[in-house]
């Protein structure tokens, strides 16, 4: 590297670092340093810009290289009047990097692990750090940025998470008691990668609160929910939607419906730029018939769009051979007394329902005469 | 000269006046706004279809959902995406305001008849009296038109006197297990359901039992009506077009939306856009018959001294559900879906009437009543789908006295339509609702209470009377060739110069009076 010749074109007006050292075993890390120098002082000599993306990591001991090579090199930076970027932990999009190693981990292992004390993280997605990236690009207004989620989360909620949305699959829990995790892999200097591993999980451990800078939450850089982030696409309305159609479905179909019906369901949501109104709920899951006295008790602008998307799912799922029997049912015969009885409790069930929202009413007039 | 006569609308009054003046060899040009219309249809009956067929979503929903965006539109058969651009419109193209008013217009060569309820009937010669010509004048051509379009029903029943079609009927399409039963019950306390004001008999209807034509065929009970018959046994005026246009002296230009007419000393012209621009066409004469709405407006656009506000008259209309408890547990089956039984209902005047009529519900989608029944969704569809089987669908038109809708121009030049009914008839339709109640339980049939709904003025489409026939015409009125006095060389031959709007079906004797005048044109030509 130091005998390289490196030149920049005259014309490049940013540079943006993304490359990072995270092998812990590599050496020559003054060479790395160098090289880094050489890179600032072609930026200064061309006029570019030049933005270096951390870590989180450098707030905390800095007893990874990783994190000592991200402060030496935030330094060389600051002091030439560059754009230091700190991110939280970086997932979503391609699984790759640490995210992609955690994501691959659980689709091969039999079992999830669970840490107490769970690790608290500040995650942010891929997408949102290139919006970051692109803003301060044009907005060139040097200085130490932070982006990464205002609220941590715990890392056990992160990885239950990925298991849910990239996953997919039943995982055994296994539980871990976090301190017996932290010193064990230092016995493991030999191997490299373990060693890694376990000085990885120290500093992920001993990760202090970062504040996000004031102008990415004004930005609206952060308003991404983990659900959504989670999403190969970045965004989750998909699956909410799918979510929504299969529930709307079941309440309405007393049984699951099919795929067709579900992907119709969706399109005419997405053609009508409609998001999902329901979110996900085991006890609705478990009991569909509980949306009942929800579209009853509903008022207002989100009343009338649930009402809409419900009567959509019985115009959708109605056009279907697979409902035939919901929507023109066999009566005949002895299945006479079936149909009654069907009738019958339908009829009660809707008493109750209607004692509900009575009950609702009455209240909301006892609110409003106080 | 661009043509003899230039007419303007392809619906019903636009091919009836056209066939006369064709066949006397005049040129004609017809206008319309519409573009060519084809159907998809199947030959397979609806509830085999709907048992066996895995795209049926193609055809109930539409591709593009179009039926489910069209939710609140007035009717089941309005959301049917076949009839897409049958019922349209675009406010803005046509820059149309509405308020409590239910409105359509359409895009579509034939126009509304594309997608109609097939029902007929002639005005008897009481109710000509308001007419500005002698009863005998119209015959002829109530005639040539029926036998022209194709119409079903003759029976000796109890609607003959009111339909007066029969002798240009063929006979009825097969009746449906429950409107017989209805009708069985009818005949057995006939007396009594007299009494109370209610006579029943077949339906006549533009549907045909016996082939017309080697393009039309016989209705076989498929139940596709309201999805698009394949046999072409609904009359439209689409098929009427596609004769009219084997006339070499005869002209059709679709996608011609046309905004005024000019009178000239010698000749008319009337002005509009098509595909390619601004048009100019010169004829001795114009005709529109572009449909109550539109030909309206079109004059108010074109008259000099301009007259601010019409009168538009519609029929009040209401739909209701009724149930037979006898057929509880019945099978669906595929039937014809327009009307079977057609019936009176005398009014509290005693003197005006209400009519209506029964359809079979097996070929409707249970969604549209779960739309109408006060139950969450679920509950809803637990209880009305096993008991729909057993159940008909109704409608009740009363007569356009009731209806005071007003047509204004803005200031902004947009043409704004305020709707209303008269303030005595709430009070007469929840008289005539008890009265149907009564008399439909004496045939075995409920009428399911919640279920009668009045529709919104308009609802009804029978839009009619903004510049009626009169004997001495004033302002937009015209004469008995519907000759407009603001505006020379033009007549006017749709539903707008209707003197009166009873609660008949009015589209026989809007294409009967197109027809007429056609032939005084056609045989007075200057």
């Amino acid at each position: 590297m130091s005998d390289c010749k490196f030149i920049l074109p005259d014309d490049i007006e940013v540079v943006i670092h993304l490359a990072a050292k995270n092998q812990e075993s590599l050496e020559k890390e003054d060479e790395e340093i160098i090289g880094f120098r050489r890179l600032v002082d072609e930026c200064n000599r061309v006029g570019a810009l030049i933005i270096y993306v951390s870590s989180q990591t450098v707030l905390g001991p800095l007893i990874s290289k990783y994190a000592k090579s991200k402060a030496t090199f935030e330094n060389i930076v600051i002091s030439s009047n560059g754009i230091v970027l700190r991110l939280g932990q970086v997932y979503g999009g391609i699984e790759k990097g640490l995210f992609g190693s955690i994501v691959n981990f659980l689709k091969i292992s039999p079992v999830m692990p669970q840490f107490f004390p769970s690790p608290q993280i500040q995650p942010v997605h891929v997408d949102d750090v290139v919006s970051a990236l692109l803003f301060l690009s044009a907005q060139k207004s040097t200085g130490l940025y932070q982006l990464a989620n205002p609220i941590p989360i715990s890392f056990n909620k992160f990885l239950k998470l990925i298991k849910n949305h990239r996953v997919g699959e039943f995982r055994i829990i296994l539980p871990i008691l976090t301190v017996f995790l932290t010193y064990p892999f230092s016995l493991f200097k030999s191997n490299s990668n373990i060693n890694n591993i376990g000085i990885r999980f120290k500093t992920l451990v001993s990760l202090p609160y970062m504040k996000p800078s004031a102008i990415f939450i004004k930005k609206n850089f952060l308003v991404r929910t983990l659900e959504d982030g989670m999403s190969k696409t970045g965004s989750a309305k998909l699956r909410r939607l799918i979510y929504e159609g299969s529930l709307i479905g079941k309440y309405l179909l007393c049984s699951d419906p099919s795929i067709g019906i579900i992907k119709r369901y969706v399109r005419y949501q997405v053609v009508s730029n409609k998001f999902a109104l329901i979110n996900r709920s085991y006890i609705l899951w478990k009991f569909p018939a509980l949306l009942g006295p929800y579209q009853a008790i509903l008022s207002g602008k989100e009343g009338r769009e649930f009402r809409h998307k419900i009567e959509s799912m019985g115009a959708i799922a109605e056009a279907s051979i697979d409902t035939y029997h919901r929507y023109i049912p066999d009566c005949s015969g002895y299945k006479i007394i079936l149909c009654v009885l069907k009738m019958l409790l339908a009829l009660i069930s809707e008493f109750i329902i209607k004692t509900i929202s009575a009950f609702k009413l009455l209240m909301s007039y006892c609110k409003f005469g106080r | 000269m661009d043509a003899d006569i230039i007419v303007v609308g392809s619906g019903p009054a636009g091919v009836s006046v056209s066939y006369p003046l064709v066949e006397a060899g005049l040129k004609v040009l017809m206008l319309d706004s519409g573009r060519n219309f084809q159907p998809k249809t199947s030959h397979i009956p609806y509830i085999e279809r709907r048992a066996n067929d895995c795209g049926q979503h193609k055809w109930i929903l539409g591709e593009n959902f179009y039926s489910l965006k069209n939710s609140k539109l007035a009717s089941p058969k309005m959301r049917v995406p076949n009839y897409e651009d049958v019922f349209k419109l675009n406010s803005i193209e046509d820059n149309l305001i509405t308020e409590n008013f239910y409105v359509t217009t359409s895009k579509a060569l034939g126009g509304l008849s594309n997608a109609w309820g097939c029902g007929v009937a002639m005005l008897s010669r009481e109710e000509f009296s308001s007419y500005p010509f002698h009863y005998d004048e119209i015959l002829e051509s109530y005639e040539a038109v029926s036998r022209r379009i194709g119409i079903s029903g003759a029976i000796n029943d109890d609607m003959s006197n009111y339909f007066l079609l029969d002798q240009y009927s063929q006979l009825p399409i097969a009746l449906g297990e429950m409107q017989k039963k209805i009708y069985e019950k009818y005949i057995s306390y006939k007396l009594k359901i007299n009494k109370n004001g209610m006579r029943i008999g077949r339906s006549r209807v533009a549907a045909i039992s016996s082939p017309l034509s080697e393009s039309r065929s016989e209705c076989n009970s498929c139940g596709n009506c309201l999805w698009g018959c394949s046999r072409r046994s609904l009359y439209s005026a689409a098929y009427d077009l596609e004769n009219l246009i084997k006339f070499p002296n005869f002209r059709l230009l679709s996608h011609s939306n046309v905004k005024s007419v000019i009178s000239q000393e010698k000749f008319s012209e009337v002005q509009g856009v098509g595909i390619s621009g601004e048009f100019r066409y010169k004829s001795l004469r114009v005709v529109l018959a572009a449909g109550t709405l539109s030909s309206t407006k079109i004059m108010l656009n074109s008259v000099e001294n301009k007259v601010q506000r019409v009168s538009l008259k519609t029929s009040p209309s209401a739909g209701y559900l009724l149930w037979l408890p006898k057929f509880f547990g019945r099978s669906r089956s595929s039937e014809f879906s327009l009307g079977q039984l057609s019936f009176v209902q005398s009014l509290s005047d005693e003197i005006g009437h209400g009519f209506g009529s029964l359809f079979s519900i097996d070929s409707i989608p249970v969604i549209e009543f779960m739309r109408a029944i006060p139950f969450s969704s679920r509950n809803g569809l637990s209880f009305l789908a096993p008991l729909l089987s057993s159940c008909l669908v109704g409608n009740l038109f009363f007569p356009g006295k009731y209806s005071e809708n007003l047509m204004e121009f803005t200031v902004d030049g947009a043409l704004k339509i305020i709707g209303n009914y008269t303030k005595n008839f709430q009070l007469e339709a929840d008289i005539t609702e008890k009265k149907l109640r009564k008399n439909f339980f004496k045939m075995g049939a409920i009428l399911l209470p919640g279920s009668f709904r009045l529709g919104q003025p308009g609802a009804d489409i029978h839009y009619a009377s903004t510049m009626p026939m009169k004997k001495n015409p004033r302002g937009l009125q015209v004469d008995k060739f519907g000759a407009s006095l603001q505006l020379n060389r033009t007549h006017i031959v749709d539903g707008s110069v209707l003197p009166e709007l009873s609660e008949k079906s009015h589209t026989l004797t809007i294409m009967a009076n197109a027809d007429r005048i056609g032939r005084y044109l056609s045989s007075n030509f200057k």
